[in-house]
């Protein structure tokens, strides 16, 4: 097995929010996370709105600092980074974001905005740093004449081809990339997708890949964390992830993907409500308000995320009730 | 077969903007049958949110220009229509939501107000029957706590709320269509499950005709019976759905199918089309689609190719089937 590239031990980020005229109360946007990613993996966190993934993605790579808990890379803090390493772990940790419109400065050409991480980390002098940014350019698909451009005279495909040269710039041996293809339309998508994939052999990278979307990270990842509220509630090989789901909220996941074949239609609503807010999760199991199988013990004790088979860890106290029950993603085969 | 009960002809969209014309909708027909949902299927910038609000003449003129040979509904030329008769039209007609519903509910009044106006204006309610109604209508929507979700202001619901509160809406005076531009776009996965799941129900006991937009194929399989593809102002291809997914005819539409990741089978790469998307100012001449396709002929370069009905009710737009 590959060795391990970063570890989050017990990550909690709480976020102060105003809560009537003196008091604030605590936003638990990761609350207890704990991962392992090895080396050339794709590990992606999937989620709904407001279960912490944008929160966990700028964890992983420092940009926030966590409330409790570590960040390891290559067994150095990202939390607390020491000495020269808190410059350099930039270097080795990129992120890409979700909107590249947002992310890339509107007053630099996309040539120098794809330069700056050279500049900053002192890599090369200005000839060489000239021809690394063209080389970059050509490995995201983009001619190289596009440097001179500005980001407004992109399309949103050819920004994030420049956010994701940007990340490159610099070698880095993890790139964090949230939802990095969830506002493009979906021959946009592939194209992207295709483009992280290659890029992933070619520059010898592991990613994290944050997604709402079930259908992408099928596509995309090695292993799979579901995020509920704050915590990882199920963690395995995508093919275990998908063949065997076992947390009752990863089926609903699940059945609620429109399937692309009309002929496997039927009732996919899973579970009902939306959310709670993270400011106010329920107790014990959060998942247990829209829970079908909720009993007693999951209003009672939080389930904590547990090896229940072969590589594979969940936090549910009724997995196996759950597994003997059908899949809610069951439906009428193919006519 | 009945009547469509919308039936356009020659549609074109077009809008002026320093003194260019850019045409985004270039002579579509869409027709829509009692008791059907309609997909309209396409990506950004294809025309199809502009077609749609063009069928409730909400395109704002300058900059847009709308012209049919034909927008008929139930017997009335919609183009003809005075804006007072227009105005009727909307809400007990033909009705529309939206993608964002807080962008289309009043921020600065409660759910009861809003739903109380729809009903006020379009069926005459007032008094202790006006609210009774206004009840009603999120009851339909399976809106859990309905009475205290009628005090309440948009800005305490959830997005999956507020757009039940939309569909109530749209349906409070039974229109014959109901148009629902990107409706589940801005909600998470389980939620778009029940709101899809909603929307059928009730499409199912009202009867109602549906024109889903969206860009998603998986939402189309899941919920139309007959599919309508757009590209760059055009439609290359319209299908049952069973047809258009099981065996479908366009290039686009093909490529299109290939590059969403699926929840079946294992796939290495997803397939790509090259090039862009073009923008109506740079529509090339022939085929739209003929720069990207794999294809293309001498022909698709000079003449927009005809619909032709390939199979009963498959329709497409392509020289390979000529």
């Amino acid at each position: 097995m590959a060795e391990v590239l970063l570890e989050a031990r017990d990550l909690v980020k709480h976020f102060p929010v105003k809560h009537g005229i003196f008091g604030s109360r605590p936003l638990r946007a990761v609350d207890g996370v704990n991962i392992v990613l090895r080396h050339g993996e794709t590990l992606a966190i999937v989620g709904e709105s407001g279960c912490g993934k944008s929160t966990l993605a700028r964890l992983l790579v420092g940009l926030i600092r966590p409330t409790a808990g570590d960040v390891r890379f290559e067994d150095r803090s990202v939390t607390n980074p020491k000495g020269a390493w808190a410059h350099d772990m930039r270097r080795d940790i990129q992120i890409v974001f979700q909107d590249p419109y947002s992310s890339l400065n509107p007053r630099m050409t996309v040539g120098t905005i794809v330069e700056r991480p050279l500049v900053v980390h002192h890599l090369g002098d200005s000839a060489a740093r000239r021809q690394a940014v063209a080389d970059l350019f050509r490995a995201v698909g983009l001619p190289p004449s596009f440097t001179t451009r500005y980001p407004h005279e992109l399309s949103g495909g050819q920004r994030q081809r420049v956010a994701i040269a940007r990340a490159l710039a610099t070698r880095p041996k993890l790139i964090v990339a949230d939802e990095p293809t969830s506002g493009l339309d979906v021959s946009v998508q592939a194209k992207i997708l295709n483009l992280l994939k290659d890029l992933q052999r070619s520059f010898d990278l592991t990613y994290v890949f944050i997604s709402h979307d079930m259908r992408v990270v099928r596509h995309m990842a090695d292993r799979v964390g579901v995020m509920y509220l704050g915590r990882v509630v199920e963690l395995t090989k995508k093919q275990e992830l998908f063949a065997r789901p076992q947390h009752p909220y990863t089926r609903a996941l699940l059945a609620a993907v429109p399937d692309t074949d009309p002929r496997r239609r039927g009732a996919r609503v899973a579970v009902e409500g939306d959310p709670p807010s993270p400011l106010t999760p329920p107790p014990a199991c959060r998942f247990n308000p829209r829970c079908p199988f909720a009993r007693d013990i999951c209003r009672e004790i939080e389930p904590q995320l547990e090896q229940t088979g072969p590589d594979h860890e969940t936090a549910c106290h009724l997995v196996d009730e759950v597994a003997a029950a059908s899949l809610p993603s069951d439906r009428s085969s193919p006519a | 077969m009945p009547d469509p009960v919308l039936s356009v002809q020659g549609l074109e969209i077009e809008f002026v903007s320093q003194g260019r014309v850019s045409r985004a909708v270039d002579g579509i027909d869409i027709d829509i049958f009692p008791g059907e949902t309609v997909g309209l299927v396409g990506e950004t910038g294809c025309g199809k949110s502009a077609t749609a609000l063009s069928l409730l003449r909400l395109i704002p003129s300058p900059p847009g220009r709308v012209r049919a040979k034909r927008m008929r509904f139930d017997e009335q030329d919609l183009l003809e229509l005075t804006p007072d008769e227009m105005r009727r039209v909307r809400g007990a007609g033909i009705s529309m939501i939206f993608q964002e519903p807080m962008t289309s509910l009043d921020p600065s009044f409660t759910v009861a107000s809003q739903i109380g106006e729809v009903l006020n204006a379009h069926r005459g309610l007032t008094g202790s029957e006006l609210e009774r109604e206004s009840l009603a209508v999120l009851e339909r929507m399976r809106m859990p706590h309905p009475r205290r979700v009628l005090r309440q202001y948009p800005f305490e619901l959830s997005g999956g709320m507020r757009q039940r509160v939309m569909i109530g809406m749209a349906m409070a005076c039974s229109p014959r269509v109901l148009i629902a531009d990107e409706p589940t776009t801005a909600l998470d996965v389980t939620v778009q499950a029940q709101i899809l799941a909603l929307l059928r129900d009730v499409q199912r006991e009202t009867g109602t005709s549906v024109l889903l937009i969206t860009h998603d194929l998986g939402v189309v399989a899941q919920n139309c019976d007959r599919v309508y593809v757009m590209y760059a102002g055009h439609i290359a291809e319209s299908a049952p759905v069973a047809d258009l997914f099981g065996e479908p005819l366009h290039p686009y539409t093909q490529a299109l199918l290939r590059a969403v990741p699926d929840m079946h089978g294992d796939h290495a790469d997803l397939a790509v089309i090259p090039g862009d998307v073009p923008t109506p100012v740079s529509f090339p001449s022939g085929c739209r689609f003929n720069p990207r396709c794999a294809h293309v002929m001498e022909r698709c370069r000079a003449v927009v190719p005809r619909l032709v009905e390939r199979r009963p009710g498959h329709f497409v737009a392509c020289y390979l089937y000529e």
